[in-house]
C-alpha cells in the first residue's frame, strides 16, 4: 500500500482528535485576527440603525438549542442594539425553545427580564405561538388574540406596549432568527407581503445561502451564522457592546483551514491515482 | 356514517379550510377577515393536541421494552422518568408559571440544552471525516462546487481576507450572483411545484396526509 | 445556591462528554443520554404547547364561559383516535382542518413571496452594495437573470434536452454547482460553529466549566471502558 492509500484509510478517529484540538487552541489561547465585514451584515446594521424611537419592533427566535451557539449570539446583539435605538421590542417564538432563550436573553441585556421595570413598556416576552406558518398568518391579523398571555402569565390587554399593536400594519420592522421551518419564507409569505413590512432575519450559517436571494427585495439584511454574529458585535462597539465572539472566530478560521486541508489531502491520492493509470 | 361520507368528509374539510384562507389572502372584507382570524385561533389550539399522539407512541413502545425487560431497558426507564418528570413539574408543579418556572428552567438550562447542543455538535466531526473520505473531484462538476466551497470557507472565516484580501469580495460576488441565481431558479420552481401540490390536495386528488386506507 | 449551579454544571458536562463518546464507539453512555434528550424534548414541546392552550382556550372558557373554545378543544381531542381501528376516520378530522388551513396559507403567499417578488428580482437592478465590484452591477444583473433561466430550464423533463434546450440546462448546471458549492461551505461554517458553542462551554477557563470537565471526562471514560470490557468478557 502506498503512502497516499495508507493516508486515505486512516483510521476517522484521529481526524476528530486533530478537529477537536485544533477548534480547542484558540478558545485557550486566542489568535486574534480581524474581523471582515459582510455587506449583509452591514445592510442589517444599517436597517436597525434607521429604527426610531417608539417604533414597534418584532424580534422573532425561530430557533432550537442546537442552532444556539450561532443564533443565540445574534438574538442578544439585536436586542441590545434595538433597545439602543429606543425601539418598543416584541419578542415572541414559533419554535418550542424560543421563549426560554428570550428570556435568558433580556436577562443579560437588561439585568432582568419580567422584574425590570421596562418590561411592559419598553420590551415583552409574549411566548410560544404554536403551529407556524398559520401562527404566523394569525399574529399578522390580530396579535392580541393570538398572544393573550405574555411569557410569564400577564394578560397582552393589560401589556402597555401592545396597547397600539393590533396586527402586522401596526409593526415597524420584524427581524426573524431562523434556523429552518417554519422561518424565513414562511415570515415572507404571510407578513412581509402581505403588509409590507420591512423585514431583517439572523440565520443559521446552512441557511444562509439560500436565503440570499431574498435580499434586497424581501430581506433587508442578513446575520450569516456565527460570522454574522461576530461581525454585528463589531459594529456594536460604538454603543459598548461587549463582543465574545473573537476566539470562537479565530477557531472558525483554523477549522476551516483544516478542512480545506482534509480536501485537499484527500484527493491528491485519488487524482495521482487516476493520473497513474491514464498514463 | 357511511363509508362514502367518512372518505369524503376530511376531503370537504381540508378544501373549504383551503379556500377560506386564500380567500381572505386576497380579498379585504371585515366581516370575512374577522372570521377567518377566529379560523386560525381554533386551528391554532386544536393542532396543539397533536402532541398526544406522540406522548402515547412512546409511552407504549418504551413501556412495553421496560415490562419485558429487553436489551437497554433501562434507557426506556430514563425516556419515561425524562419525559414524564419534566411533563409533571411544568403542568403541576411550577404554579402556573409552565416554563417561566425557575426549577424548570433550571432542568432545561442544565440538561435539555446541553444535550440537545451537542448531539448536533457531532455533526461538526462528521463533515469533516466526510470532506476527508468522500469528497472527491471526479467530474469537472465536482471540481467547480470544490473550488466554490473552499472559496466560500475561507472567504467568510476571518483567516481568508487575512492571507488575501480579494477572497473576502469574491466570495460576495459568490453569494450575490451565481448562489441567488441557482437558488432563486429553484425557488421558482419548487413554488410551482408546491402549488400544483397544494391543487391536488385541496382538489381531493393528493390524500396521503390521511393516513392508511385513505 | 452555588451548590445547585455546580451540580448543574457538572449535570451538563457529563451528559455532553457521554454525547462525545460516540465519536470513539457507540456505547451505552451515549444511548443513555439520547433517552434522556428525546424524553425532554418531547416533554418541553408538551409543555409549552398546554401553557398556550391554557392561556388562549381553557381560561376565556373557565373566567369568561367563552363557549367558543369547546369545540376547538373537542376537534384537538379528536387526536387520539389515531389508535383506534375501527374509529380511524375521526382522527382525520383534525389532519385535514390543519392541512387544509396551512396548505391555503402556503400557496396563496408563496405565489407574490416566491414567485413573483423573485421574478422582479431577476429583472430588476439590484442594490449596488450587492456586488462587489462597482460599477459592473449592470454585468452582474444579466449574469443573474441568464444563470436563474438556465436553472430553470435545466429542470424540464417534459422534452428532450437538445440544441439550445440542452445549452441553456448546461448553464443552469454549472450555476447550481457554484451554488451547491457555496452552500457546502456555509454547512462547514454551521457545523463547526456547533462545535465551537460546546467547546467555549467545556472548556470555559478559568472561572467555569473546565475544572469539572477534565473529572468528569475521566468519570465518563473509566465508565465507558468498563462497560465496553463487560461486554467484550461476556462475548
Amino acid at each position: 500500500m502506498s503512502f497516499f492509500d495508507k493516508l486515505e484509510k486512516v483510521d476517522v478517529r484521529y481526524i476528530y482528535v486533530l478537529l477537536f484540538i485544533i477548534v480547542a487552541l484558540p478558545l485557550l489561547r486566542p489568535i486574534g485576527m480581524p474581523i471582515s465585514m459582510s455587506p449583509m451584515t452591514v445592510a442589517f446594521y444599517d436597517t436597525v440603525e434607521k429604527v426610531k424611537p417608539g417604533d414597534v419592533v418584532i424580534v422573532s427566535v425561530d430557533w432550537s438549542a442546537a442552532s444556539q451557539p450561532e443564533q443565540y449570539p445574534q438574538t442578544k446583539a439585536v436586542i441590545a442594539h434595538l433597545s439602543a435605538k429606543g425601539a418598543k421590542i416584541i419578542c415572541l417564538g414559533f419554535w418550542a425553545d424560543g421563549p426560554p432563550f428570550i428570556d435568558r436573553a433580556l436577562k443579560e441585556v437588561f439585568g432582568k427580564s419580567k422584574d425590570d421595570p421596562r418590561y411592559g413598556t419598553d420590551f415583552v416576552n409574549l411566548g410560544y405561538v404554536p403551529n407556524g406558518e398559520i401562527g404566523m398568518a394569525a399574529i399578522g391579523k390580530d396579535i392580541q388574540a393570538t398572544c393573550t398571555k405574555d411569557y410569564y402569565g400577564t394578560a397582552t390587554s393589560a401589556i402597555p406596549i401592545m396597547k397600539d399593536v393590533k396586527s402586522g400594519k401596526d409593526f415597524k420592522l420584524v427581524v426573524s432568527l431562523a434556523s429552518g421551518t417554519p422561518g424565513v419564507p414562511e415570515w415572507l409569505r404571510q407578513i412581509q407581503a402581505q403588509y409590507g413590512v420591512t423585514f431583517l432575519t439572523g440565520v443559521t450559517a446552512v441557511s444562509a445561502p439560500g436565503v440570499r436571494q431574498y435580499f434586497p427585495l424581501q430581506v433587508a439584511g442578513v446575520l450569516e451564522g456565527l460570522a454574522g454574529a461576530a461581525e454585528y458585535e463589531v459594529l456594536l462597539v460604538r454603543y459598548g457592546y461587549k463582543g465574545t465572539l473573537a476566539p470562537p472566530m479565530d477557531s472558525q478560521s483554523l477549522s476551516h483551514l483544516l478542512v480545506v486541508v482534509f480536501i485537499v489531502l484527500g484527493n491528491v491520492g485519488f487524482v495521482l491515482r487516476k493520473y497513474g493509470k491514464a498514463k | 356514517m357511511s363509508v362514502a361520507i367518512r372518505r369524503s368528509l376530511p376531503l370537504v374539510i381540508t378544501f373549504i379550510a383551503g379556500l377560506l384562507v386564500i380567500g381572505d389572502y386576497y380579498f379585504k372584507v371585515p366581516d370575512y377577515n374577522k372570521l377567518v382570524s377566529n379560523w386560525m385561533s381554533f386551528v391554532n389550539v386544536a393542532s396543539s393536541f397533536a402532541v398526544i399522539i406522540g406522548y402515547v407512541t412512546l409511552t407504549r413502545i418504551h413501556a412495553r421494552r421496560l415490562t419485558q425487560h429487553k436489551a437497554g431497558w433501562y434507557n426506556s426507564l430514563a425516556l419515561i422518568f425524562a419525559m414524564y418528570g419534566l411533563l409533571i413539574w411544568g403542568l403541576f408543579l411550577s404554579g402556573g408559571k409552565f416554563t417561566a418556572d425557575p426549577a424548570y428552567t433550571y432542568w432545561f438550562n442544565n440538561l435539555y440544552v446541553p444535550l440537545d447542543s451537542t448531539i448536533f455538535s457531532l455533526l461538526a466531526f462528521y463533515i469533516a471525516s466526510s470532506a476527508y473520505r468522500a469528497f472527491r473531484v471526479r467530474t469537472a462538476e465536482a471540481t467547480v462546487l470544490l473550488i466554490s466551497a473552499v472559496v466560500v470557507m475561507l472567504g467568510r472565516a476571518p483567516v481568508g481576507p487575512a492571507i488575501w484580501p480579494t477572497i473576502g469580495p469574491i466570495t460576495s460576488w459568490i453569494m450575490a450572483v451565481p448562489n441567488t441565481a441557482g437558488m432563486r431558479g429553484i425557488t421558482i420552481g419548487v413554488a410551482l411545484g408546491v402549488l400544483s401540490m397544494g391543487i391536488r390536495l385541496l382538489l381531493g386528488r393528493e390524500r396521503g396526509y390521511l393516513g392508511p386506507g385513505a | 445556591m452555588e451548590t445547585l449551579e455546580i451540580l448543574g454544571t457538572l449535570m451538563a458536562a457529563a451528559f455532553t462528554l457521554m454525547v462525545y463518546s460516540f465519536l470513539y464507539k457507540e456505547n451505552k453512555a451515549y444511548r443513555f443520554a439520547e433517552h434522556v434528550f428525546i424524553g425532554l424534548a418531547v416533554a418541553h414541546s408538551t409543555v409549552i404547547s398546554s401553557k398556550y392552550v391554557w392561556d388562549t382556550a381553557f381560561t376565556p372558557l373557565i373566567t369568561k364561559g367563552d363557549t367558543f373554545w369547546i369545540l376547538s378543544i373537542l376537534v384537538g381531542l379528536l387526536y387520539v383516535f389515531f389508535f383506534s381501528k375501527k374509529y380511524f376516520w375521526i382522527y382525520r378530522i383534525p389532519v385535514s382542518t390543519v392541512v387544509g388551513t396551512g396548505i391555503g396559507l402556503g400557496m396563496a403567499g408563496l405565489l407574490r413571496s416566491q414567485f413573483i417578488d423573485q421574478i422582479i428580482g431577476t429583472i430588476g437592478l439590484p442594490d449596488p452594495k450587492a456586488t462587489w465590484i462597482s460599477g459592473s452591477y449592470y454585468i452582474n444583473v444579466v449574469l443573474i437573470a441568464i444563470g436563474t433561466i438556465g436553472t430553470l430550464f435545466f429542470f424540464i423533463f417534459t422534452m428532450e434536452q437538445k440544441g439550445p434546450l440542452l445549452y441553456a440546462s448546461q448553464v443552469g448546471r454549472w450555476t447550481m454547482m457554484i451554488a451547491f458549492g457555496a452552500a457546502f461551505g456555509f454547512t462547514v461554517m454551521a457545523r463547526m460553529s456547533l462545535l465551537i458553542g460546546r467547546l467555549q462551554f467545556l472548556l470555559d477557563y478559568p472561572a467555569g466549566v473546565a475544572w469539572y470537565s477534565i473529572p468528569v471526562a475521566i468519570v465518563v471514560v473509566a465508565a465507558v471502558a468498563l462497560m465496553e470490557r463487560g461486554k467484550g468478557k461476556k462475548a
